[in-house]
């Protein structure tokens, strides 16, 4: 009975987050041009998604904004959280302080203090000022997931591998890299996915044209948004989903390897 | 012995500021299976670390073959590893693990294939190649650990208290192990261990340490029946030590009675340490007793009886399969050989004056201390170990006190002499060889010399230092 | 060979210098400035210290306690039944509720606007049964559902996450000393998830208390918030220095209250990891 419950709750709250990502799906589907009759079943959103320059161009940037920001600071971050777990005393401190700040700031700070120093740098706002601002907000979320993950290795480890011939630069991609692995990955994941999601730094960072996916939804929804955006939302629900899937299929199925015995 | 594989020399190390490894002598032979044996915190990791090359000597150097290796990267010394908790590299299986050095070297996959099978086979653990390591059992993961530093073929291998992870019941097979794989593989083992059991067992050689420095170097039996003093004594083994006097050859003195033993007199020593172990002890008649007392306790070992017996000025441990009860009056009695004479901790106990706050004077110079006066000046006692002089040349300007060798003597890796300055003799040891006749000038650092204020204040200390070393 | 790996540090410390601690150093020079001249001052904060702006403060406080409250209320039930389904249930539900978060904030907010309009889907079925249409799209109740929409997997996930590591065994020792499934609750799990609680409002609290793009589109921007307030002042009125003074005040205010709830946080240290 009480398990009833429980389940029932959780199936009310997926419903409350799900609602709003299924009616955009249908609309998409939606022949007319409002969302407000349903004019039958039609693919014409998606034909003219992929027509419309706009969008397609917000998408571009916001795609390669994202995947480098996600390259980029993951390398930077982990190599700095290598760094930083072999740092003591005050360095530490002030490296594990710092690296907060990013995490700790609302993005509005954040976005501004940032357009501030590119206006005061007379740096033209672009894809760049955009993408650096981008790297600062991923890469201390790198450093946080691969941290713990470098502080639960075995010391022993990489000594064992020194020990056994290996020179530092493979006992680092042979043991530290894998071992640490997990860290990695999710800290890549956590920084692709900020990246994707951000509005307000982005806003603040950009210029010349260069508008990514959330900037041309904040700027067209105040318009009236046009329906190859419910077609956009599609399919970038069903991609995520996708690609979810198979990390997770494959994260079970290692487990699944690990636990047998 | 035959060939000298590993020396060290002189070898110290300090992490900020605070000396954990003291000017380390000691050699190790070609297939030896040597153990470094101490309590926790006295330096033997450490020793064991800087031979491996994971941590810099402060001074001192380290020889392989003769050749130094001080600088040596781990990865170029041929000496490998087996870590306390083994250290298995958990995304690989146990092929990989073992392969590991293999792979590093590129050898050929079926030369890989075979040295990994074979050396699977020395610890008995074939066919579990494709076993992840994390299923395996603690003393199976200890296994794969040994193969895998085999599997390199080091000069050395050291192990790092490699069985304290273990249960009792493993603990002793796997020592049955490590005794059959040295054997075989016919390679140096430098063991660490707390455990003096597994010491004792295992060694061909036993090095005991305290607090980074070396107290005796020896073969199990020696270290067991000659220990050199009664820390070692106490370490090694259960044992009954006694405050003694010697006054003569093959005769020593305590609790009252003289008694027969098979040690010379030591030369300027008369007052010495007697240790009895329990297990030498038997109960005997009354009359034919050499000691008498009373049982006041009595625990079943599951081979033998431990008691304990009230002899009067002390207890004493008996170990015995004849069966006692508390209250029994028995008779107890030891051979000669059972006899171990150990010198007392010697120190140098010398008159002095506190001149003021921090300065003392004997043997007509002043010296640095570490205390402060009461009055104008105060007649104390200053307290110094023979090893904490600091031996200078005789031509040398900055020694404050010269003194003439009478006698020298080496002991495990050190010189132990007599020496007089003035009409005074002094003890002193030196690393250096001195030979009688030799003139040294001598200097001491303030932290060397404790100041006392009667001899009992002695005896109140090394209690207290006893009952801090237990605490290790 | 560790002097190189510590020098690894050294390009993301520089990084830092140039992105994070001189923007933080120019924005506090500007929030000194005054608008007209070069002189230093402290007026533009002084000038926050209004009663207009006093109530835009007010405001956005107000609006963010509330939003962290019904979180609460509603994750971290929850982060619990989630917590004690089965190990693979467990998985698939925790992914399912912050799949959401992978899609776009904009466009999430957006599917709110569809829905609430007087066209949207929630005044169709209404007027279906004779009621409406009523508004619902600009107005507060609006905004909070549009925040509690985007940011109660913030709230989930932390409790979630040190719920599950909380041990059986002191849950099964609390039952064996006597105490009901309800009592082992409210002595047990409680105290122990108050980690995860804490880290939630403070995910949740932060990002309410600064933003104006939700106000904005399901609100109509109506009311002036503190993240508006701050946007206004850079984009339409170009008083950068009142601009900074106030971006400065925010970031005290929330520091102050991260400072605050961590008082709260008996969980000890938590040095380096992110929950």
């Amino acid at each position: 009975m009480v398990k009833r419950l429980e389940k029932a709750y959780i199936y009310a709250l997926l419903f409350f987050l799900y609602a709003p990502i299924g009616v955009l799906i249908v609309y998409s589907f939606n022949q007319n041009k409002t969302n407000r009759v349903w004019g039958g079943f039609s693919l014409r959103w998606y034909i003219a998604l992929f027509n419309n320059r706009d969008i397609m161009s917000a998408l571009y940037y916001t795609l390669l904004c994202a995947v480098l920001a996600t390259i980029i600071s993951t390398i930077i971050g982990t190599f700095t959280a290598i760094a930083v777990d072999s740092l003591d005393g005050l360095m530490r401190v002030v490296y594990v302080n710092l690296n907060y700040i990013p995490v700790i700031n609302t993005d509005i700070v954040t976005g501004i203090s940032m357009m501030l120093a590119f206006a005061f740098a007379k740096i033209k706002f672009g894809f760049a000022t955009m993408l650096i601002a981008h790297i600062s907000f991923c890469i201390p979320y790198v450093i946080l997931s691969v941290l713990p993950k470098l502080k639960q290795m075995d010391p022993n480890m990489v000594e064992a591998a020194l020990d056994l011939g290996a020179t530092p630069w493979q006992a680092f991609y042979k043991i530290v890299l894998p071992d640490i692995s997990v860290g990695i990955t999710t800290g890549a994941l956590l920084a692709f996915t900020l990246s994707i999601d951000d509005f307000v730094i982005s806003f603040f960072n950009t210029g010349s044209g260069v508008t990514n996916l959330s900037i041309y939804v904040y700027s067209a929804a105040k318009k009236g948004i046009s329906p190859e955006i419910n077609a956009l939302s599609t399919i970038m629900i069903l991609v995520v989903t996708a690609l979810l899937a198979i990390i997770n299929k494959r994260a079970l199925s290692n487990n699944s390897k690990r636990g047998e015995k | 012995m035959s060939n000298t594989i590993i020396e060290v020399r002189d070898l110290s190390k300090e992490f900020d500021g605070e000396v954990v490894v003291n000017y380390i002598n000691f050699n190790v032979a070609e297939g030896e299976f040597v153990t470094l044996l101490g309590p926790s915190g006295c330096g033997k990791t450490t020793i064991l670390r800087m031979i491996a090359g994971f941590e810099t000597p402060t001074s001192g150097d380290i020889y392989l073959y003769g050749k130094k290796i001080n600088d040596a990267a781990p990865n170029e010394r041929p000496v490998n590893t087996v870590f306390q908790n083994y250290a298995l590299f958990p995304h690989m299986n146990v092929f990989n693990n073992i392969a590991f050095s293999l792979a590093i070297k590129k050898l050929p996959k079926k030369q890989i294939e075979e040295k990994v099978n074979y050396y699977l086979d020395v610890v008995n653990l074939s066919g579990y190649g494709s076993r992840d390591v994390s299923s395996l059992s603690g003393g199976q993961q200890q296994r794969v650990a040994i193969a895998r530093a085999l599997a390199n073929e080091p000069k050395v291998l050291l192990l790092d208290e490699p069985l304290s992870a273990l249960d009792l019941k493993l603990r002793k097979e796997m020592q049955q192990e490590l005794k059959r794989i040295q054997k075989e593989v016919q390679i140096t083992f430098i063991y660490v261990t707390h455990d003096q059991e597994e010491a004792l067992s295992l060694s061909d050689k036993i090095i005991v340490m305290r607090k980074g420095e070396i107290l005796q170097i020896g073969s199990p039996i020696d270290i067991y029946d000659e220990p050199i003093n009664s820390y070692v004594a106490d370490f090694i083994g259960e044992s009954n030590i006694i405050d003694a006097v010697m006054h003569k050859n093959y005769e020593v003195e305590f609790l009252g009675k003289k008694f027969k033993c098979v040690d010379k007199k030591f030369p300027e020593t008369t007052s010495v340490k007697v240790v009895i172990r329990p297990e030498d002890i038997e109960f005997s008649s009354l009359e034919n007793a050499q000691l008498t007392g009373t049982i006041i306790s009595s625990t079943f070992k599951g081979v033998h009886y431990e008691y304990k017996a009230d002899i009067g000025e002390m207890e004493f441990l008996v170990q015995s399969t004849v069966e006692k009860s508390p209250g029994d009056i028995v008779g107890l009695s030891f051979v000669p050989n059972a006899i171990h004479i150990m010198r007392a901790e010697q120190r140098n106990i010398i008159s002095s004056k506190m001149k003021q706050d921090n300065v003392v004077s004997f043997l007509g110079a002043d010296f640095e201390c570490e205390h402060e006066i009461a009055g104008q000046s105060q007649d104390v006692l200053a307290v110094i170990k023979p090893a904490d002089w600091i031996i200078l040349d005789k031509a040398d300007k900055s020694a404050k006190l010269e003194a003439v060798i009478q006698y020298s003597s080496y002991h495990s890796e050190r010189y132990e002499c007599v020496a007089k300055i003035g009409d005074f003799t002094i003890l002193l040891e030196s690393i250096t060889a001195l030979k009688p006749g030799d003139r040294v000038g001598l200097d001491v650092d303030s932290d060397d010399i404790m100041i006392i204020l009667d001899e009992e204040d002695l005896i109140e200390m090394d209690q207290e230092m006893d009952e801090e070393e237990w605490e290790d | 060979m560790s002097k190189k790996v510590k020098a690894l540090a050294l390009p993301y410390g520089l990084w830092m210098i140039a992105f994070t601690l001189a923007p933080m150093a120019l924005m506090a020079i500007y929030a000194m400035r005054s608008s007209q001249g070069q002189a230093w001052t402290f007026k533009n904060f002084a000038n926050f210290f209004s009663p207009l702006y006093m109530k835009v403060l007010w405001e956005s406080v107000y609006i963010a306690i509330i939003t962290t409250a019904i979180s609460l209320a509603i994750g971290y039930p929850a982060a619990y039944f989630i917590s004690v389904l089965p190990r693979k249930q467990r998985d698939i539900f925790l992914v399912l509720s912050i799949l959401p978060m992978w899609m776009n904030f904009l466009l999430r907010t957006y599917s709110w606007m569809n829905i609430l309009g007087r066209n949207g889907l929630i005044n169709k079925m209404l007027s279906a049964i004779g009621i409406g249409p009523v508004s619902i799209l600009y107005t507060r109740g609006a905004v909070y559902l549009g925040m509690l929409y985007n940011f109660l997997p913030f709230m989930i996930y932390p409790i979630y996450a040190v719920l599950i590591k909380i041990s059986p065994s002191y849950l099964e020792a609390a039952k064996d000393l006597g105490a009901s499934s309800w009592s082992a609750f409210w002595k047990i799990t409680m105290p122990l998830s108050m980690p995860g609680v804490i880290t939630g409002i403070s995910m949740v609290f932060m990002p309410a208390v600064s933003t104006f793009v939700i106000p904005e589109l399901l609100e109509g921007g109506h009311t002036m918030y503190i993240g508006n307030l701050i946007q206004h002042q850079f984009l339409q009125k170009g008083d950068w220095n009142f601009g900074s003074a106030i971006s400065m005040i925010l970031m005290a205010f929330v520091l102050l209250s991260m400072m605050v709830l961590n008082k709260f946080d008996t969980s000890g240290s938590k040095e380096d990891a992110l929950w």
